[in-house]
């Protein structure tokens, strides 16, 4: 078995496929099947005419419909061929009517005698089946259809046009062969042979809920009563006033019958009609039921719900949702049966217009699958389903068939439903309003249940039945192109601000602007052949592979569309989208790599910027050796291991040591001492880390010469520290009990950091009152704003050490000591100059010359943990 | 000081630059480069002295590797070093123990083909390829009468590469005896001998070639007898460099299969210089058939076609596209090898499926046309390439289902020979243009450099002004205050410090100012000056006559190996000339 789709283009295109595919009806059996959203009834008895004269003797099968699905991929307004060439098996098709000379409905068992009669043979493995809507009586020939001939499956469905009403069901569609056309009748094509293989199942997506009724009267397709009560009154309640006003609704609330599986079934909701209007009494085919109801009301408008079929009294009935978790998981069961059928030769496949009116994205993402199989069918208004091994009429359902002769396989998409993140984030509003509509509907509340739909309604009209977007694919289809499709060059382009355009513009001209924003980048991607998403609104990502575009192409393209976004802005809002190119971007990394490039982007303030996804941002070993260094600054803070060392400062004039800098150490539990350089930043960005460790540095260091009268000791503190008034209230407190206050001094840090003089020059002020002392670290080191060093009124200036260290061979260094020296002899204040890095006697010589007051470096005394007293 | 913190340079230290092994290798270490940031290439190479071949009747005498003109790599400040020195007499040996290795002692270093007592060397696996070679002619070809045309007896791998010869060839029981071999000197001028060799067997079926360039003294000494290659004798030869896809018919030649020399160096080095142990590895090698011998490195199985396999496709192209896998490929441009798996999947789809549509075919059309124009034809041979698609045509062509739809099917695969003729061509013009514009600029050079109107120090300066005459886009002239005598005989003595005295980089050029000049000889090659754009430098001495002007840094591009020589010698030609002038005026002034 062979099979092979066309998309209609025209009819020397479809005779150059023929041609091509040189079929032979000697071969063995030849179903073409037709599926059309773009003919006409007589155009597409021409179209089956024509086909014919290509293949003679092929069996021809033609439906109407809304949209085909063909290699496994939806087409809106397309005209699909499909051919299945057998080998051994047989075919048989016929189109019969299913209403008899005067208009009367052919009663479904001699339908169903006629069907047998007409294709069924012993061998008959599958029988595609497709009704034009008038027949009312489906489910039950459906139903008939398993006892006449069992074994048989079926597959099919209602044919509609891309003509849709959300208030009534259409009778539009129309079924066709190379003989006609009708809208009263069937349109059957048998399949079978020895050796025909099939398995056919469905998936819905309908979740039943609540309880189960009965039906206790109807009126034709009308259901009067569930359990005794007023059926529409129930379903009106059930979703809630906003019914009245927006009758797609009921696409969302389908009933199932609940007697063998959940068969979904879908009623439409009317309010505007009487009994009459929509049972002409006139018409043979409603005597019946006017018969049947004597006192029947017939002329006063009333609430009505309709099924697409005639219903019978006695069906068990439940409450349902559309709802995406069971449209995943009903597509994954289904899916694992496919995949495993061993002779997949030929897919159809069959989905619900219902669904793809209300979850725009949920026909494409169950196709995906299939996407590149040669699976073909259409969209139906109603469909055949073959569950559990019964065939039955149902609505809401994706139908397919798999069958071969031989054993084969098909090209599948098994990564295709790993993205259901993707379907569920695509209607997450929806799925959020289910569940709150299903607890609402838990606690019986129905008004709570009406109030918050109506807000859900106004979403699901904006985003998913009228998105002007929706031509253009969305982010699953993106995560789709980069797995499979290789579209690894990602550019994400956002505009932000959009609350604060909000608040000076009218809406009007924002969405103005934005449809400009839109069309520009489509027509841009378009025509440079890149793939366009809408990820969100404002948020656009256009996508190339690396094996077509070079990444120094796509990123000059897209920085020429920046500029024509920019420029573009005359008549509208001016908006400055932010561009981001990633390369070598998976599924997995894009978000990430594209979260910390905005992250960058923002701090920089830059608008484009290119991101490889593999190579140059994550530093591993730096983060692992933060987080050791996090554990290493915990472990000493809980055993006691951050340990003051002390270094000796050398009185230049006296040739002693003046004083000592307390120096921070941490032990780790192996004893390794850290020093500050490896963990002071850690602990700076962890904040209460920092807090941590300098409060216990500081207490130390107090307790250590709180008694000692005769050498002083600094402390180096920061800009947080000052800040940190625990830590302040602590150091006053102390000072204001110590015995010698001037034997302190406090390092402070000249950095980028302190953002507030006026605090630090209280605090200089406040130290000096308790009798401490100041110092000024690191001067010089770059960040030193000479006019504020001059306001604090510091008792000591420690020259930053990378200038003493380069002193002796750098002349600029030694110029700076003397600059430094000369400007002490300026000062009324009497501060003294301290000079750190002095490593060599060469150094301490040009200090002296200098002279500098103090030395402090290896020279003189290296930082231990104890000091000689 | 000058030096940018962690960058590292590596040594490349060569036999010489002009042989196809030797240009290979510096291509392979080079490719290796890009995947390792901060690292620059050095090449020096060996440098043929002139007047010494006369002399030596043993030709390869004078490339005496521990040649004194290029101690630079003891001089110069190295991080690491990659070693070719070719074949090995006892004395050079010797020699390169005791005088050599001392002077590099603490450097890490990386031998290459090389037998040295102690060090980390990186061989090639010569038996992989050959018995893969001889197996496939003994047992699908059944031939029997082997001969070959051996290296010479100080070359490692020339014996090896013999020893394992017969020891295929025997275990397969096929006699061969010293009459069915011949000594030759291991390059193309082995014509002699390769004729001696077919006199001795006339009915030789198939000759194992030491190396490719022998193989070209045998193609021309079985010209002179009319014999075809690879229809009367099959021929194959060793190293698969690119002169074997070049020649007429190609050669089919064992090459490195999934890692070249200069990679497995590189890696090796740079385990090293990380604090590393390792230990010497081999390369494994395998044959890459072309026309001298039909060979297809990777069936094809009718399954794995009919089922489209990616794996498959993949092997496919490596087959075709055999440098791709070795070659440096910037992430950042079109990923080949997934472009031919697209395009050929869909033909091959399409096949399965007998229907090809009007844009499924003008999609793959597209696809072809920027698989050339993105440059394919770098990583094959034309006739490699188009005995391939022949090969898969017929393939197909047998098997397919729809003559309507293979039309399009082979309409597609004659695009692809079409595109890749088209491709060939235009490189081959635009390489001739090149040429012929630097030979239009090195005149324009000489012309200059005939003027010698001005001061020689004026004139000096507008020679290195326009040292970019020769083509070169980054490059930098080094010169010594005074110039200084070569003697073959002792080591030389370098100057200290050394002038920089013109850098070009992308093409602009600068000419350093008197302070900014000097340079200790050791920091020649990590002067911030050079440019960081280009990965390598090829270090040319300026000499000429017996003396040294300077050091000449060319970077490492296509054609370097051909010029970089001519080029330096001109340079020091002109600078020469300009000293005879100044001591003229010199002399005159003493007058």
């Amino acid at each position: 078995m062979f099979t092979w789709n066309f998309q209609y283009i025209s009819k020397a295109r479809l005779a150059e496929a023929f041609h091509q595919l040189m079929l032979n009806p000697h071969n063995g059996d030849i179903l073409i099947r037709i599926h059309t959203a773009i003919h006409l009834e007589e155009e597409a008895v021409d179209l089956a005419r024509f086909i014919a004269q290509l293949v003679p003797g092929a069996h021809i099968f033609g439906t109407s419909t809304s949209a085909v699905i063909g290699w496994g991929k939806l087409m809106p307004n397309q005209c699909i061929v499909s051919v299945t060439q057998t080998e051994h098996g047989n075919v048989h098709t016929a189109l019969l009517p299913t209403y008899d000379q005067s208009d009367k409905p052919v009663p479904a068992e001699i339908l169903c005698r006629n069907v047998k009669a007409e294709v069924i043979d012993p061998n008959t493995r599958l029988l595609l089946t497709f009704m034009t809507r008038k027949y009312l009586d489906v489910y039950r020939f459906v139903e008939v259809c398993n006892e006449q001939f069992p074994g048989v499956q079926m597959i099919g469905g209602l044919a509609n046009t891309s003509e849709i009403s959300l208030k009534k069901f259409l009778d539009s569609g129309f079924v066709f062969n190379e003989n006609g056309w009708t809208n009263k009748g069937i349109i059957l094509a048998a399949i079978g042979g020895e050796e025909v293989e099939s398995y056919s199942s469905y998936a819905t997506g309908v979740q039943a809920i609540g309880k189960e009724v009965e039906i206790t009267d109807t009126f034709g397709t009308c259901i009067l009563s569930l359990d005794g009560r007023d059926a529409a009154e129930e379903y009106r309640i059930g979703i809630g006033d906003e019914l009245r006003n927006r009758p797609e609704l009921t696409n969302l609330f389908p009933y199932v019958y609940s007697e063998t599986s959940d068969i979904p079934i879908f009623v439409r909701f009317s309010d505007d009609q009487s009994l009459s209007d929509v049972f002409p009494e006139t018409a043979p085919i409603n005597a019946e039921s006017y018969a049947s109801h004597p006192d029947i009301e017939k002329y006063q408008k009333r609430d009505m719900i309709n099924a697409n079929h005639n219903v019978q009294v006695g069906k068990h009935l439940k409450r349902a949702f559309i709802y995406d978790r069971k449209i995943i998981s009903d597509n994954r069961a289904l899916f694992r049966h496919i995949e495993n059928f061993p002779k997949a030769e030929t897919i159809f496949g069959y989905s619900c217009i219902a669904r793809s009116m209300i979850y725009s994205n949920c026909v494409k993402w169950e196709l995906s699958a299939y996407e590149n199989s040669n699976m073909c069918g259409c969209i139906t208004e109603g469909e055949i389903a073959h569950v559990s091994g019964r065939n039955t009429f149902a609505n809401c359902s994706f139908v397919v068939s798999v069958f071969g002769e031989k054993p084969a396989t098909q090209e599948y998409n098994p990564y295709a439903f790993s993205y259901t993140d993707t379907l569920v984030a695509d209607n997450q509003e929806l799925l959020e309003y289910l569940c709150d509509v299903e607890n609402l509907f838990a606690q019986t509340e129905h008004f709570a249940a009406a109030d918050s739909l109506k807000a859900f309604v106004r979403d699901c009209e904006l985003k998913l039945l009228y998105s002007e977007s929706g031509e253009i694919p969305n982010a699953a289809a993106m995560n789709i192109d980069i797995k499979l499709k290789g579209y690894d060059r990602i550019c994400m382009i956002n505009v932000f601000d959009i609350s604060s355009m909000q608040t000076v513009f009218p809406e009007h001209m924002i969405s103005l602007t934005y449809k400009n924003y839109i069309s520009n980048c489509v027509s841009y991607a378009r025509k440079h052949d890149y793939r366009i998403y809408i990820i969100d609104k404002w948020h656009i990502a256009i996508g190339a592979p690396s094996y077509m575009v070079a990444l120094s192409e796509f990123v000059s393209d897209m920085q020429r569309l920046q500029r024509i976004l920019f420029e573009a802005t005359e008549e509208y809002i001016a908006i400055v989208p932010i561009f981001c190119v990633i390369n070598d971007c998976t599924v997995d990394n894009l978000h990430s790599v594209y979260y910390s490039a905005r992250m960058e982007m923002s701090q920089k303030n830059i608008q484009f910027y290119v991101r490889d996804a593999k190579f140059g941002k994550v530093d591993e070993e730096n983060i692992r050796e933060r987080y050791h260094m996090v554990n290493v600054i915990n472990y000493a803070i809980a055993h006691d291991k951050i340990i003051p060392y002390f270094q000796g400062i050398y009185d230049n004039a006296k040739k002693t040591i003046h004083h000592y800098e307390s120096l921070m150490r941490l032990e780790d539990e192996n004893g390794k001492i850290y020093y500050p350089g490896s963990f002071l930043d850690v602990a700076r960005s962890y904040g209460l880390l920092y807090d941590s460790i300098s409060e216990i540095m500081i207490r130390k260091v107090f307790e250590k010469f709180r008694f000692i009268e005769n050498r002083s000791v600094s402390i180096n503190l920061s800009i947080r520290d000052i800040k940190n008034p625990e830590i302040i209230d602590y150091i006053y407190e102390f000072l204001s009990t110590a015995g010698h206050p001037e034997n302190f001094v406090f390092e402070i840090l000249e950095n980028e950091d302190i953002d507030d003089y006026e605090e630090m020059i209280n605090f200089v002020d406040k130290i000096h009152n308790l009798g401490a002392q100041i110092s000024i670290d690191d001067f010089g080191s770059g960040f030193s704003n000479l006019q504020h060093i001059a306001s604090i009124q510091s008792d000591y200036l420690k020259i930053d050490g990378s200038i003493i260290r380069n002193c002796c061979e750098d002349k600029e260094a030694e110029n700076l000591v003397a600059l430094m020296a000369d400007w002490k002899k300026l000062n009324t204040r009497g501060i003294r100059i301290i000079a750190e890095f002095v490593e060599n006697e060469a150094i301490q010589e040009k200090m002296l010359a200098y002279g500098i007051d103090y030395s402090q470096g290896y020279l003189f005394s290296k930082p231990e943990p104890e000091i000689a007293l | 000081m000058n030096r940018t913190e962690n960058r590292k340079i590596i040594g490349l230290i060569l036999e010489n630059i002009f042989t196809d092994f030797s240009k290979e290798l510096v291509q392979s270490v080079a490719n290796a480069l890009p995947a390792h940031k901060n690292l620059s290439l050095i090449v020096l190479a060996g440098k043929y002295d002139g007047e010494e071949v006369a002399v030596d009747a043993a030709r390869h005498a004078y490339l005496t590797v521990y040649n004194s003109v290029f101690e630079l790599e003891s001089v110069c400040n190295f991080d690491g070093l990659i070693i070719h020195l070719g074949s090995m007499t006892p004395e050079k040996k010797q020699r390169i123990k005791t005088g050599y290795l001392k002077a590099s002692r603490n450097i890490p270093k990386v031998f290459i083909a090389s037998d040295i007592e102690d060090e980390t060397i990186i061989n090639y696996d010569n038996e992989s390829g050959i018995r893969e070679a001889v197996n496939y002619l003994v047992n699908i070809n059944g031939l029997s009468r082997f001969c070959m045309l051996g290296g010479r007896d100080d070359n490692v791998d020339a014996c090896a590469r013999k020893t394992i010869f017969i020891r295929c060839l025997k275990e397969n029981h096929i006699s061969f005896s010293e009459q069915n071999y011949e000594k030759t000197d291991m390059s193309s001028e082995c014509q002699d001998a390769a004729e001696k060799l077919l006199e001795n067997n006339p009915d030789v079926q198939a000759v194992f070639c030491v190396n490719d360039a022998v193989a070209k003294g045998l193609y021309a000494a079985m010209q002179e007898k009319d014999l075809i290659p690879g229809k009367d004798v099959l021929v194959f030869g060793f190293d698969n460099t690119h002169l074997s896809g070049e020649m007429i018919p190609s050669l089919s030649s064992i090459g490195a299969d999934q890692c070249t020399l200069g990679k497995k160096a590189l890696d090796v080095l740079l385990c090293k210089l990380n604090g590393e142990e390792t230990g010497s590895f081999l390369v494994s090698t395998r044959l890459y058939g072309r026309e001298s011998l039909q060979y297809a490195m990777y069936d094809y199985t009718e399954q794995e076609m009919m089922n489209v396999s990616p794996a498959f496709i993949y092997r496919m192209f490596d087959d075709c596209f055999y440098r791709y896998r070795n070659s440096y490929i910037d992430r950042e441009n079109v990923n080949l090898r997934r472009l031919f798996y697209e395009f050929m999947s869909k033909m091959l789809f399409a096949m399965r499926k007998r229907y090809m549509s009007i844009e499924n075919f003008n999609e793959i059309q597209k696809m072809i046309d920027k698989f050339f124009e993105k440059g394919a034809m770098e990583y094959t041979d034309a006739r490699k390439l188009i005995k391939n698609v022949e090969r898969l045509q017929s393939f197909i062509n047998i098997r397919q289902k729809s003559i309507a739809a293979n039309v399009m099917i082979n309409r597609l695969f004659l695009r692809m020979k079409d595109r890749a003729i088209c491709a060939l061509a235009e490189q081959r013009s635009r390489e001739n243009t090149a040429h012929l514009e630097s030979i239009r600029a090195e005149q324009e050079f000489l012309v200059l450099c005939m003027n010698t109107a001005g001061s020689p120090e004026k004139n000096l300066e507008k020679m290195l002004q326009n040292i970019d005459k020769f083509g070169l886009k980054n490059a930098a002239v080094y010169l010594f205050d005074t110039p200084f005598h070569f003697n073959q005989n002792k080591p030389s003595d370098f100057p200290e410090y050394i002038r920089l005295r013109c850098v070009l980089k992308s093409g602009e050029i600068y000419l350093p100012a008197k302070e900014r000049q000097n340079c200790h000889i050791s920091n020649i090659f990590s002067r911030d000056e050079l440019s960081l754009k280009c990965s390598g430098y090829v270090a040319f001495t300026l000499f000429y006559r017996d003396m040294i002007y300077g050091i000449f840094l060319c970077e490492l591009t296509d054609d370097i190996y051909e010029k970089g020589d001519y080029i330096a010698l001109q340079l020091s030609k002109a600078i020469y000339m300009n000293d005879l002038q100044k001591e003229k005026i010199l002399a005159s002034y003493r007058l």
